[in-house]
């Protein structure tokens, strides 16, 4: 056992209401210098949809990840041979256009411009050339509402869906849509530390986050195509790339990162992990259909204490593992069996997990003969051109979710490499969780009925309570459970700290000028 | 070295040179001292190309040429043949072509230099053709009359492409000179195409140049390493050869054949390129969003539909 500690963060899409302002705070922190304009660490994009960068998971277009080699596994795009020849062009490289071309606007034109018979237009002008362009492109083009054809119908995830039962979701009746906010995953397996030609990025020892080392990048942007979720981006004036660094200079002050501090639907969580990193490679070379079993299984529980006593010899400060019996994180991923991490078959064993939405499936969508209403019709005015029944009404306890009108097929392609059950078992113990309280606080439901639904799912009450609690009451300190960094530690990497004995403060100070 | 010291600047040498002779041969009359200065000049200058009462060479015989041309027009043609030839010069004109149109350096030196040498040509011109050759040392007088053997052509070569050193170490001709020969590839571009080089000057003016060039870049070259008899044998017998067998060798061509090639090596290679590239992300993601937009710039109906509704 080598356990370490990994700060994770939950994102609870069903709370999640798409305003995109954890993206602006990220963008005014870290992304908004020359170069890092079309940047977004963090964004929000619109499910079904092409997302940010359009595609980009189609890993058949940007070969990102890792593929399954007999019993281990190898890089899709890069790794030793395949990164060697094509270290001089990257053929499956993103472009600015995959992105968008960052614009601005001519501002001072507006209040400038000489009197005329028209109103006078502020042009938009490339942040790259500076010239007037055409927008052709955003972070959120077409996004919204299930978005446009264009967007929408592209999703990579609709694969695995028959053409009727794409055409249905696209209805307007049962138009359905969530969101999903993407930051970098701060994977357990990283492509990108793993595709790196100059060995620039690495994962932090004490808290797992991945960082790209400025000083030793060479720009050969292997991880921009590495990275299967797209999350490393170049920086076209510095010459360097760049990522989400999960905020650690805020995390390390104890401060939320960014997106976590300015959510408005208190969506995130952010807590410790403790995992046992000798099965990294085991686990990201399973099956595909063990992989999430497998990943949440290698995380190992901090009261045991066996898993305490391996964490400490690897270094972890008894701080960070009683942050991890407290970790919100920890409960939803591995007690209540309720998150699942976002497109595991990349095989990276992502760390950050998402609490799947049950807000789109709660209406059904059943296929029935219509051919007795077509007759009482006219042609002229109206017919049916389906046979499809838009159904809000349940009988049996679990029927919204089985006939849901979101297909779990598209959920289940997204969050659990294909498998229906484990999205449906998530899906199951919230609805559970809902009827339980719905028994508790209106009273429409029978106590009989609340009990049966918890038990079907395997929940107690209290666990319910616990459920209920650090989704809709949790506060703050709930919510955000990560100690400040050890300064003393940091100091004692440097220097010894006795050196000072006498002196002020920590760290390289100058000795104190004394009265003569 | 003897010439070699000369050449550093000639001007400054033959004004030392007239100093030390007029110091040594104090006693010796006026015009015996002009005919020493003239006949320095001529040795380490003319002599490449022309002789006095001994037949042409590369260039025409000098007997009594201040009988047959005047002062002046000899003082200009050494300096600026070429430009006489331009401006139509009927005399120089005919000479010209009469010597396969070949080209005189012009000669840096000063006109009194140059009426030095008239003085001593007409001197010499006096006398008789046996007293003359005592007095000339010709270095061309061996060349030609010897039997080409197959060694001195493979040396000759070796010397040319600079594959055997040249004893003096000067460089090799190759560095200037081409020849079209099937064997000497990529010869210089910057002198003469020496391919018959033998037939229009002969094998003595040939040598004569190897031994003691007359062009000024040349000269400037070879100024301290000057080709040794054997080793302008040697070039000469290859020179010769190669213009013997000249008509059937592969054409030397930088022309149009040298730039097809390029682009088709060029085409071939992005051919292969896209081969190995051949799955490569081509086109954006993007593209079917892009196509449905109206682009204003593109778009001709843009601005009169504006213009229109403007004017209404």
């Amino acid at each position: 056992m080598n356990v370490r500690s990994q700060v994770s963060m939950l994102f609870h899409l069903d709370k999640c209401i798409g305003c995109h302002t954890c993206s602006v705070a990220c963008k005014n922190i870290w992304t908004d210098r020359k170069g890092s304009e079309y940047m977004w660490w963090n964004n929000v994009e619109t499910k079904p949809g092409t997302g940010y960068p359009g595609k980009w998971e189609d890993q058949e277009i940007y070969k990102g990840g890792w593929q399954k080699k007999g019993d281990g596994i190898e890089l899709k795009g890069a790794g030793k041979k395949r990164g060697l020849v094509n270290i001089f062009h990257n053929p499956n490289m993103p472009n600015i256009d995959d992105y968008y071309e960052p614009f601005t606007y001519k501002y001072l034109d507006l209040i400038e411009s000489p009197e005329g018979h028209d109103q006078p237009t502020a042009r938009p002008v490339s942040l790259i050339t500076g010239k007037p362009i055409d927008i052709k492109m955003g972070p959120n083009w077409d996004d919204d509402l299930s978005g446009s054809p264009d967007y929408a119908r592209n999703d990579p995830n609709l694969k695995e869906l028959s053409p009727a039962e794409q055409e249905a979701m696209f209805q307007l009746e049962r138009m359905a849509f969530y969101y999903l906010p993407r930051i970098c995953n701060h994977c357990l397996n990283p492509a990108c530390v793993a595709a790196c030609p100059s060995g620039a990025i690495y994962k932090r020892g004490e808290d797992g986050v991945v960082l790209i080392n400025q000083d030793v990048c060479r720009a050969w942007r292997m991880c921009v195509t590495a990275c299967p979720y797209k999350k490393t981006y170049y920086n076209w004036h510095t010459g360097k790339s760049e990522k989400c660094i999960l905020c650690y200079p805020r995390i390390e002050a104890g401060l939320a990162p960014a997106c976590m501090h300015s959510c408005v639907g208190r969506i995130r969580y952010l807590g410790v992990m403790l995992y046992d990193a000798d099965r990294i490679h085991e686990v990201a070379s399973c099956d595909e259909s063990a992989l999430v079993k497998q990943q949440i299984d290698m995380i190992m529980d901090p009261f045991d204490s066996e898993v305490i006593a391996s964490a400490k010899a690897n270094g972890v400060t008894d701080s960070t593992i009683k942050a991890a019996q407290y970790s919100p994180t920890y409960k939803f991923v591995k007690e209540w069996n309720l998150a699942l991490p976002l497109h595991p078959e990349y095989r990276t064993l992502p760390m950050l997990f998402y609490v799947p939405p049950l807000l789109p499936v709660m209406a059904s969508m059943r296929e029935i003969n219509q051919d007795d209403q077509k007759e009482k019709l006219s042609s002229v005015s109206k017919k049916w051109d389906d046979n499809w029944l838009y159904d809000t009404s349940t009988e049996e306890l679990w029927g919204s979710i089985e006939q849901a009108r979101f297909p779990l097929k598209y959920l289940a392609s997204l969050f659990s490499a294909g498998d229906e059950e484990k999205v449906k078992d998530r899906l199951k113990k919230m609805m559970a969780v809902r009827i339980y309280r719905r028994w508790k606080t209106v009273g429409d439901v029978t106590e009989e009925k609340a009990k049966h639904a918890l038990r079907d799912v395997g929940l107690s009450t209290k666990m319910a309570d616990d459920i209920y609690y650090l989704t809709a009451l949790a506060k703050f300190e709930d919510r955000f459970v990560i100690p400040p960094a050890h300064r003393e530690e940091a100091v004692e990497l440097l220097e010894f700290t006795g050196d000072h004995k006498g002196e002020v403060g920590f760290g390289p100070s100058k000795s104190v000028q004394r009265g003569s | 070295m003897r010439y070699g010291l000369f050449q550093i600047n000639r001007n400054l040498v033959s004004r030392i040179g007239f100093l030390v002779l007029l110091i040594i041969t104090g006693g010796f009359s006026f015009s015996g001292i002009a005919g020493e200065s003239g006949k320095a000049v001529f040795q380490q200058t003319c002599v490449a190309c022309h002789t006095i009462g001994e037949g042409r060479l590369v260039g025409p015989d000098l007997k009594g040429i201040s009988q047959r041309r005047s002062k002046a027009w000899i003082v200009q043609f050494v300096k600026e043949s070429q430009k006489m030839i331009k401006n139509g010069d009927p005399e120089a004109v005919a000479v010209f072509q009469d010597y396969n149109k070949l080209i005189m350096p012009d000669q840096n030196l000063t006109s009194g230099q140059i009426e030095d040498v008239i003085q001593f040509i007409k001197e010499v011109s006096g006398t008789t053709g046996l007293e003359s050759k005592a007095k000339i040392s010709h270095s061309s007088d061996t060349a030609g009359s010897k039997n080409i053997s197959k060694e001195d052509i493979a040396k000759g070569q070796k010397l040319f492409q600079g594959t055997l050193r040249l004893k003096s170490k000067g460089a090799a001709c190759i560095s200037c000179h081409s020849v079209r020969h099937d064997s000497v590839v990529s010869g210089g571009a910057l002198a003469k195409e020496l391919t018959t080089s033998v037939s229009t000057m002969g094998s003595a003016g040939v040598k004569a140049m190897i031994s003691n060039p007359p062009f000024p870049v040349m000269k400037a070259a070879y100024k301290d390493a000057v080709v040794q008899s054997d080793e302008a044998d040697a070039l000469v017998a290859f020179l010769t050869h190669v213009d013997q067998i000249h008509e059937t060798q592969q054409p030397v061509s930088y022309g149009i054949k040298l730039a097809l090639s390029g682009l088709t090596g060029f085409a071939l290679l992005l051919g292969l390129f896209s081969l190995i590239w051949i799955r490569r992300k081509v086109k954006t993601v993007n593209t079917s969003v892009f196509n449905r937009q109206v682009k204003s710039e593109s778009d001709p109906h843009y601005f009169k539909r504006y213009d229109h509704h403007h004017n209404d």
